[in-house]
């Protein structure tokens, strides 16, 4: 193998375990979290929790994984169009998603599980610490997107936009956590 | 990455959307009632999901295969 060649190969490996230390950092936030919600409550889930919005956002949200690796998949192929486009459908899911909950969710559980009760606390941290890292995912991927669209990533090299995938998947991952701790353990 | 090897990533991504989807319907109808309910199974399959993601979407084993061999180079 060439220097260049090394150099770039183990360039790519470095990033990518500075990645996976990045989002094991990540995690423990939601470990913590998480963990305080059995600690603080159990079991227990208020009767009232939406079950239909809950199954509804996280159907969003699953989607919006299966578009995102489409995205990679695309570059990597040099589909620049597939790539946006998968990309946009990704965007648009995560806005979605971050509405629904923002302006839906959290003005109805305001109301059976206010902050000021244990749950509500434990509901509104932690959908509120997911919310934020949706965001952040969000702000990422637009900004992926406008670098693809000025002609950004090749098939050879994309390694922006694939960061920027596996950080939407672990958003994806800590909700696939978050939705049955919050919403569906229970008696 | 030739093109057959992403077809068949395309191909992959799908069918773990699908596993995702189905498993996410059944942690549902467990939860509200319509299956025996019971808290392991959902941690189970809660586990199960996150692999799933972590292994095919964000290419964990692919990052520590590079690891491995860039070690040995």
């Amino acid at each position: 193998m060439s220097t260049l060649a090394h150099d770039s190969k183990y360039q790519l490996v470095t990033r990518r375990l500075g990645l996976w230390l990045f989002i094991l950092s990540e995690s423990m936030i939601f470990i913590a979290l998480l963990f305080t919600r059995f600690l603080m409550q159990g079991v227990y889930r208020p009767e009232e929790l939406n079950q239909t919005l809950g199954l509804g956002i996280t159907t969003i949200l699953l989607i919006s994984s299966f578009t995102a690796n489409r995205a990679e998949v695309r570059i990597a192929q040099g589909d620049r169009t597939g790539f946006l486009r998968n990309l946009a459908i990704t965007i648009i899911l995560g806005l979605v998603f971050l509405v629904v909950v923002v302006a839906v969710e959290w003005p109805e559980a305001l109301h059976f599980a206010p902050p000021s009760t244990g749950y509500g606390t434990l509901f509104f941290a932690i959908t509120g610490m997911h919310a934020f890292h949706v965001l952040t995912g969000l702000i990422i991927l637009i900004i992926i997107f406008f670098q693809g669209k000025r002609g950004q990533y090749s098939p050879e090299d994309h390694w922006g936009a694939e960061s920027g995938v596996v950080y939407w998947h672990f958003v994806d991952v800590v909700w696939i956590f978050v939705y049955p701790i919050l919403y569906l353990f229970g008696p | 990455m030739t093109t057959e090897n992403n077809t068949n990533l395309l191909k992959r991504g799908a069918y773990v959307f699908l596993s995702l989807a189905v498993l996410t319907i059944l942690e549902f109808f467990i939860a509200t009632g319509r299956v025996a309910a019971s808290i392991p199974l959902m941690a189970l399959i809660m586990i199960g999901k996150a692999a799933l993601v972590v292994q095919y979407y964000m290419h964990l084993g692919k990052t520590l295969q590079m690891d491995a061999a860039e070690a040995h180079e």
